[in-house]
């Protein structure tokens, strides 16, 4: 593995993200909305004078939930089908560097650009919050941005292993798409049905919730920030009892899971398409 | 013993009928011993020191600690026993009682009439103070705290009962088990601290009480109101009280209370309403509970006028379905209300309908809890919003829903104003737009 071939893949898939127009909206999106989010969360807190627990972070975790996963998932997509559409893939790959070294380089670049523009709208919230409200429950902020983080890095490789399927880019936007539609709400709504139908216990329901990372991240988010999660009702409360204080643990483990079998899997099949 | 060479002297002062004796470094060996030699109505004046419990009165006597002299009861029984009317008890350390719950081990029992506990400190206690048939009995400025013991082994800090005409302010209760009052009437509860136990307060069978400036804080429940008339709750805070049923402020059967301007906030359930007739709840604030307001369908021509009910997870929950109209929810601050109004009269043109599908599913199917705070749980609520097929019926209705809080609600100065954020916005808007001018032609 060449280091530097690596090094340098990732910083020309950072320049090409930087090009995204679908990414540089959504990121503004991200940013602007996580910023006014501050300002409002902050204005209904000021009416009152007293503080809830972290409300802000409450509030961005909406936010984080939808568009995050979004970005993620267009900036994977967009990576490799667009080259091969553009057909620099393989003016790429003709270079003396491996499949791998390429598909390292184009993730970590693309990571690196999704993690720095969610470090620009939390940075531009946290200044507008330790502007008005002071720095008290950093920590908590701090939690919500390192989970985010990993949010990200999930749906990015879910992203990624879309984009190595799709011949055309507009086939893997539309699939990453879908990928969105499915963990964001599909899942989700299915789940509730079967619930009800099947009478789920809490222990399977809240092992089937799990799975999906973007509930992993909710469930991780909000018990820290209300320091326990039985607000989720008898399903929590099996989750704490088992887990305690590793749940958060346990939580941040999916989501980590996710990010490396999808990026192992995408990794596998870049190089078998592209042995042919 | 050094606990006698301290107290080896006596001084009399003669003062008509009343006497003042001084247990002091001088003669009176014991509290006891000055107790024995006094009359009625003296005053017994208590050096610093360490004086061995338990001390029984049995004469109308005023006793004064100086300099916080300390009871200790040894860890057996009751500490000071009062069985005389009119005693003051001011300025004492009390420890060490019994922890037997089954013979009520008390820092303090008074079976007399009005007596007055003022300025002490009870320390690893099981019961604190216990007000057995002591009508007109004042507890002012003491501060409690249990024993460290389990909340189901623990004692009532305060306990008051059939003693009519209590006042107990500015008390502080940490660490015990209940602050509790049994078949009284006409009592003032204000200005205490009651924390860390299980019920805040709770009254049973009572009538006629004021329970005004009081903090009930992170206790199991904060204050829970069973079988009793005409109570009235007016400027308590009452937070963080999380327990198992974690009501901020439970009713049970009650009848004509006036709860308002109450500050609840961050408790499991906000309000809990359980067979509750022609209460008036006005004025308080409902903020970030699990649930607001909880009523059963047993409550019933109550009236909730002028709240502030902000940012509950769950607003109301309502159980039962036909009792949306036996309740008055007139003219109240809904933070989710979607109305607007035009006429600018502080009042919102449409009706505050709560009905929320995905609320009325985990009502249903409490395991669903778990989506709760996900888009999918929203996209719920929007579908029953938008295809009205979906829509469950209102909980209630508040015909004449307020657009701004009312009444003494603060407003925190530092709360930025909308044309500050408009600025702000703009001002993290420019940088971007200048970026992505310059960077323009590689679009």
């Amino acid at each position: 593995m060449n280091f530097n071939a690596v090094r340098l893949l990732s910083f020309k898939e950072m320049r090409d993200a930087r090009r995204n127009r679908w990414f540089i909206v959504v990121s503004i999106l991200f940013a602007l909305l996580s910023v006014s989010l501050s300002l409002l969360g902050l204005a209904g807190l000021g009416s009152l004078g007293i503080s809830g627990f972290g409300r802000t972070a409450a509030s961005l975790l909406n936010l984080v939930l939808l568009i995050v996963p979004l970005m993620g998932l267009l900036l994977g997509a967009m990576s490799i089908a667009g080259e091969r559409e553009q057909g620099t893939l393989v003016t790429l790959l003709a270079q003396p560097v491996t499949a791998g070294e390429v598909f390292l380089g184009k993730y970590l670049g693309s990571a690196l650009a999704l993690l720095s523009t969610i470090l620009l709208g939390f940075g531009a919230s946290a200044l507008v919050i330790a502007r008005f409200a002071g720095t008290q429950e950093i920590s908590d902020y701090l939690y919500l941005v390192a989970f985010t983080m990993l949010l990200g890095l999930s749906f990015l490789s879910l992203g990624f292993l879309t984009s190595v399927f799709a011949r055309r880019q507009a086939t893997a936007v539309g699939a990453a798409l879908f990928l969105w539609f499915t963990f964001i709400f599909l899942s989700d709504l299915g789940l509730m049905g079967t619930a009800i139908v099947l009478r789920l216990s809490p222990p399977e329901l809240f092992w089937l919730v799990m799975i999906n990372p973007a509930q992993s991240f909710k469930l991780a988010v909000i018990g820290a920030l209300q320091k326990s999660i039985e607000s989720f009702g008898a399903a929590g409360l099996y989750a704490s009892d088992v887990f305690g204080p590793w749940l958060a643990v346990v939580l941040g483990g999916v989501l980590c899971f996710w990010t490396l079998t999808a990026l192992s899997a995408a990794l596998l099949f870049f190089r078998r398409r592209c042995a042919d | 013993m050094a606990l006698i060479l301290i107290l080896t002297s006596v001084r009399f002062l003669h003062e008509g009928y009343a006497q003042s004796l001084t247990v002091s470094p001088s003669a009176y060996a014991t509290i006891a011993a000055a107790l024995e030699k006094a009359a009625e109505g003296d005053t017994i004046l208590v050096t610093k020191g360490l004086y061995a419990g338990p001390l029984m009165i049995t004469k109308s006597v005023r006793l004064e600690g100086q300099g916080e002299p300390v009871i200790d009861g040894g860890g057996k029984g009751t500490v000071v026993t009062i069985k005389a009317p009119d005693v003051v008890m001011r300025g004492f350390v009390i420890r060490n009682s019994g922890d037997l719950l089954a013979s009520e081990n008390s820092g303090l029992l008074a079976t007399g009439a009005r007596p007055l506990i003022e300025n002490n400190r009870f320390e690893d206690v099981l019961f604190g103070v216990y007000l057995s048939r002591a009508p007109g009995g004042v507890l002012r400025g003491n501060s409690f705290k249990g024993k460290a013991l389990d909340t189901p082994r623990r004692g009532d800090l305060i306990r008051v009962w059939f003693s009519d005409g209590v006042v107990i302010e500015n008390n502080r209760t940490e660490r015990g088990r209940d602050v509790v009052l049994w078949y009284s009437k006409d009592m003032t509860l204000r200005d205490n601290d009651f924390r860390q136990g299980r019920y805040g307060i709770h009254f049973m069978y009572c009538r006629n009480a004021e329970v005004v400036n009081n903090r009930f804080v992170d206790n199991s429940v904060g204050a829970y109101l069973m079988y009793s008339e005409a109570l009235k709750l007016r400027g308590n805070i009452v937070a963080n009280n999380r327990g198992p049923s974690g009501f901020g402020i439970g009713f049970k059967d009650m009848k004509n209370a006036v709860i308002e301007e109450n500050i609840v906030t961050s408790n499991r359930i906000g309000f809990y309403l359980d067979g509750c007739e022609a209460m008036i709840c006005r004025r308080n604030v409902i903020a970030h509970n699990h649930i607001g307001f909880n009523l059963l369908p047993t409550a019933v021509r109550n009236k909730f006028e002028g709240n502030y009910v902000l940012d509950n997870v769950e607003q109301t929950l309502l159980d039962g379905s036909s009792i949306q109209t036996v309740n008055d929810w007139t003219g109240n601050y809904w933070s989710n209300y979607r109305g607007y109004d035009a006429d600018r009269d502080g009042i919102g043109d449409i009706p505050y309908k709560p009905m929320r599908f995905f609320e009325l599913l985990t009502d249903r199917f409490h395991e669903l809890k778990i989506f709760l705070g996900s888009p999918s749980a929203q996209a719920i609520d929007l579908a029953a919003a938008v295809f009205p097929i979906f829509a469950p019926t209102p909980k209630f209705e508040d015909p004449r829903p307020l657009m701004r809080p009312a009444g003494r609600i603060r407003t925190n100065k530092s709360a930025p104003r909308p044309a500050s954020w408009w600025v702000l916005s703009f001002l993290f808007f420019l940088p971007l737009a200048a970026f992505l001018k310059k960077n323009s032609d590689r679009f």
